[in-house]
């Protein structure tokens, strides 16, 4: 079995640069007794500057850290250089029984997500509510802040248009921030984020007077929109709240109907907002076809949930948020990843004209959509300046100008027709994974 | 809200350019319709644009890569190379690509543009990445102007003399360099073809080239280049003609030297001990001549303008040819009590480095050992390049031998060596210094820094055994920069494993 350890996916879980260099000195077999793993964990003892050793443990499902030295990182450099060592050479690791500082642990655990588990399930029957009064008190406040943000946005928006983009893009950058900064006032996030995506078009380079002006009408539908929550039809109103950034709830996904299936993590992506990160998974259901968006969000130096891997699959129950579209989801359960193989045979959905329909039928129920996925098999391709993507049947799509990882994509792919895992945006191509290759693993440090 | 003008999607792209372009100068003076319509009329057709891309055919291809003949390298190895790149190394970098050049394997495709990034700052390097790219990495490279220097050996084109008279200044060295490996003879011909209208830099340049394959065929050119006008060509011209010990050149500068240097070996006094002297005659005057074989006549400050040609010459005289039988320790011993103390043994010192005259280089750096430093204690002799292997180990074994026992000095020498040293050589460095430890007399401090230095050079198989000398002078609590030599070592002994594997 090829195991889908590789050291940039243990790089990736270092919360930093420090820990991620200590953790490649540590990643030498003389710096280790009793290695040893099992189906589900790896341990080792490492000489520290203390007396006794320290006991390293890994839970591989998640993954999961546990070191008994007194470093505060999370997870700490033994850790880390306890999964390096067995990315490079899992040989090494000893299969036995596992000792008593480990199973205890693994227990300690499991008790854990029975208790999580429960309680989601208590939220989800409607047993768990904590004094509703107050809640729809709490809820009726925001809404009405809100309303207040969309009216002043409005505002804003129409006197920008009246004097024209040519001189807000003389504006500097406080103009755009001090916007922003009133919507995050108004608790509406989703707006300031709107802003910033005008912002960032204003600046985009050739072209952007057209990219702004999308930007100025989406903004301004999700105006309209927010501005008459009452009179949508309920899942789309969910969809215009998302935007507008109220939080959906995760117990209320997780009492949706979960779709079972071999799930395709099939790439991810991560963008970086002040000191937040947020990173998209996208992952494609095998039998079902469903396409999904994980989002997860971190803030300074913490690491993102290890838990989901581009470029692995794996078997597992996924509930999807309520909304017009259901594409928005979480993992409720799953097995253990495995890589994905390159597939055999030809997949629905895979010509560059099947994925743009999907994409149109997409917008047509939500128009804010900003990026979609997209699994084609096609070849790259190159004018005299531009990348681009070209399937069997002449259709092509062109790459991002600013895409960073075009020169590995590129090694990776060669002229031959591939599995490409890619985010579309209506404007660019965002490659994000080859399948059967090592370049979604890539790709994500290219990004981070 | 005015309806669209047309449903016509193919219009669609083109009255969102209209409509921007108004937005840009604002509704207030285009005139046209109101902010809240302009908004909604972007609304609309930006989500008609984007909904109705079609994925327009553009006509764009790539060449085809053709298929690789190399086996790519372990998986492990492959993850070392990708934190060397990122360390940047070059002297680390540099042994895993020999590594992996000598074993027939080339690099992973994911690492092919870091690698190709790094191959492309250096024409030094171009050799060596190009070994180990593979088809695929020779073909990425032919895509980037970036890396145009990595697209592959070149040979001779069929029409060299067109190609070089009409060729860029990097394009005409490289078929310089190509013509030297296959016809040395045309190299001459093709530098000749435009002596006259090539400047003196660029005469220079091409005139190095000539150092690949140098036989004595070619001193009759290097001669002819003696007469140029600039000192530049007749100073690479004379470096050339140097490594041809039979020419010329070398004649000429052994005979100015016998004419200055005498020496004689006598017994003296009652016990009739064995005493040498030196007689030294200055030349003159500045001669014609010397221009033409481009020594320097304005000497550096300090040393005395004709002391300062006597040196230049020296340094250009086998040391054998000059003093014949004498011993050296009896030849630098006469020195050492005459007014040329400072500059004729390092005169001596390059000489014997350039004629590859081992014992007097042994002996030269034995007398630095005795030699009171003047100045600094960083007052090191510079070593001439060019040492071959087995001249520079054997003067370093000696020097680390040596009861006087001076690091920095050794080290010195140790700097004309290719890494990784040699197997032997490795063996005997670390079991030379292994026994200096108890008798406490060298400075231990020295080896920290010269630590830096040995961790990058000596063979893997030594590597190990430095490690645990190193650890153990510093009684396993070694400084932050001892760490990092260490942490080497242990690297490359790793780097290795890996590919044996």
């Amino acid at each position: 079995m090829s195991s889908p350890w590789t050291q940039d996916r243990v790089l990736a879980l270092a919360p930093d640069s420090a820990s991620a260099s200590a953790g490649q000195g540590l990643a030498s077999r003389s710096k280790w007794t009793a290695l040893g793993q099992s189906d589900r964990a790896v341990w080792g003892l490492c000489q520290g500057s203390g007396k006794s050793p320290y006991q390293t443990r890994v839970d591989l499902g998640e993954p999961a850290f546990k070191c008994s030295c007194p470093s505060r990182k999370f997870p700490c450099k033994h850790g880390i250089g306890l999964m390096l060592m067995f990315a490079k050479d899992a040989k090494s690791f000893a299969t036995s029984a596992e000792p008593g500082w480990v199973t205890d642990w693994l227990a300690s655990r499991t008790d854990r997500a029975e208790k999580k588990a429960e309680r989601a399930e208590k939220v989800a029957s409607g047993e768990v509510v904590s004094d509703p009064e107050a809640a729809a008190k709490r809820a009726a406040q925001r809404l009405a802040r809100v309303q207040d943000g969309i009216a002043e946005c409005q505002v804003w928006l129409h006197d920008l248009i009246r004097r024209g983009l040519a001189e807000a893009q003389r504006e500097d950058t406080k103009f755009w921030d001090r916007a922003a900064a009133r919507m995050v006032d108004a608790q509406a996030p989703g707006l300031a984020f709107a802003i910033r995506r005008l912002h960032a078009a204003t600046v985009s380079g050739e072209g952007w007077q057209v990219r702004a002006a999308d930007q100025i009408g989406r903004l301004s539908m999700l105006l309209s929109a927010g501005a008459r929550l009452d009179a949508l039809t309920p899942a789309l109103a969910l969809d215009v709240r998302a935007a507008l950034g109220f939080t959906q709830s995760k117990d209320e996904a997780l009492a949706q109907p979960a779709v079972s299936d071999t799930w395709l993590v099939t790439g991810q992506i991560i963008e970086e907002e002040d000191r937040l990160r947020a990173r998209r998974s996208w992952l494609i259901g095998v039998s079902s076809g469903r396409r999904a968006l994980v989002m997860d969000y971190a803030a300074g130096p913490a690491p993102l949930d290890p838990s989901l891997v581009s470029g692995t699959k794996f078997e597992g129950d996924v509930c999807f948020y309520p909304g017009s579209l259901g594409l928005r989801a979480i993992v409720k359960s799953k097995s253990a990843l495995t890589p994905i193989g390159v597939p055999t045979g030809s997949a629905p959905d895979s010509s560059i004209e099947a994925g743009l329909e999907t994409f149109a039928k997409a917008l047509a129920k939500q128009p804010w959509l900003h990026a979609w996925p997209m699994l084609l098999h096609a070849k790259l391709a190159r004018t005299d300046r531009e990348w681009h993507i070209r399937d069997e049947e002449g259709h092509s799509l062109p790459i991002a100008r600013t895409y960073p990882a075009i020169w590995t994509f590129a090694s990776i792919a060669a002229h031959k027709p591939v599995w490409l895992s890619a985010e579309w945006n209506g404007e660019f191509l965002i490659p994000l994974g080859v399948l059967g290759s090592e370049f979604n693993q890539l790709f994500q440090r290219w990004a981070a | 809200m005015t309806p669209p003008a047309s449903n016509n999607p193919a219009h669609v792209p083109t009255r969102l350019r209209d409509l921007s372009a108004k937005i840009l100068i604002g509704s207030d003076r285009s005139g046209s319709a109101s902010a809240p319509e302009f908004a909604i009329q972007a609304a609309l057709l930006a989500t008609m644009a984007r909904a109705g891309f079609s994925g327009p055919g553009v006509e764009a291809t790539l060449p085809v890569c053709p298929p690789e003949t190399l086996a790519v390298a372990s998986a492990a190895s492959m993850s070392t190379l990708g934190r060397l790149l990122i360390d940047g190394d070059p002297i680390l970098i540099e042994e895993w690509l020999t590594l992996a050049q000598s074993r027939h394997l080339r690099v992973d495709y994911a690492l092919l543009p870091a690698l190709l990034d790094w191959g492309a700052g250096k024409s030094s390097r171009s050799q060596q990445v190009i070994a180990v790219a593979g088809t695929r990495g020779v073909w990425l490279a032919s895509l980037n102007p970036t890396w145009a220097s990595l697209r592959g050996v070149t040979s001779l084109p069929s029409d060299p003399a067109s190609a070089w008279s009409t060729g860029a200044a990097s394009d005409r060295l490289s078929l310089l360099a190509t013509a030297r490996l296959e016809q040395p003879a045309l190299a001459r011909e093709l530098i000749k073809a435009t002596a006259k209208e090539d400047s003196a830099d660029e005469r220079r340049r091409f005139l190095a080239q000539m150092s690949v394959n140098l036989s004595p065929d070619d001193e009759p050119f290097l001669e002819e280049a003696l007469n140029d006008r600039s000192k530049l060509v007749r100073e690479a011209a004379s470096d050339l003609l140097l490594q041809l010990p039979s020419s010329a050149y070398v004649a000429r500068m052994t005979a100015r030297a016998r004419e200055a240097i005498q020496f004689h070996e006598s017994k003296k006094g009652l016990l009739r001990k064995k005493t040498a002297a030196l007689a030294v005659a200055l030349p003159k005057e500045w001669d014609a001549s010397f221009d033409r074989d481009a020594l320097e006549q304005k000497p550096p400050s300090g040393v005395g303008e004709k002391a300062w040609w006597l040196q230049q010459i020296v340094a250009r005289t086998p040391p054998l040819a000059l003093f014949g039988t004498a011993t050296p320790q009896a030849i630098l011993e006469a020195i050492a009590d005459s007014d040329y103390s400072e500059t004729l043994p390092a005169a001596i010192r390059e000489a014997a480095a350039r004629f590859g005259a081992i014992e007097w280089s042994i002996a030269v750096a034995r007398h630095e050992l005795d030699a009171p430093r003047k100045g600094k204690a960083d007052n090191i002799p510079t070593v001439p390049a060019g040492l071959s292997i087995e001249h520079a180990a054997a003067v370093i074994l000696e020097l680390i031998a040596d009861k006087r026992f001076n690091l920095q000095l050794s080290w010195a020498y140790a700097a004309g060596i290719p890494r990784p040293w040699p197997e032997s050589m490795s063996q005997q460095v670390v079991t030379l210094l292994a026994a200096k430890k108890p008798t406490g007399a060298p400075q231990w401090y020295e080896v920290g820094t010269a630590a830096e230095d040995i961790s990058r050079s000596i063979h893997p198989t030594s590597a190990a055994s430095l490690e645990t000398l190193l650890r153990s002078l510093f009684k396993d609590d070694p400084p932050p920069w001892v760490v990092k030599s260490i942490d080497r070592l242990a690297l490359r002994t790793e780097m290795h494993k890996e590919f044996h594997s």
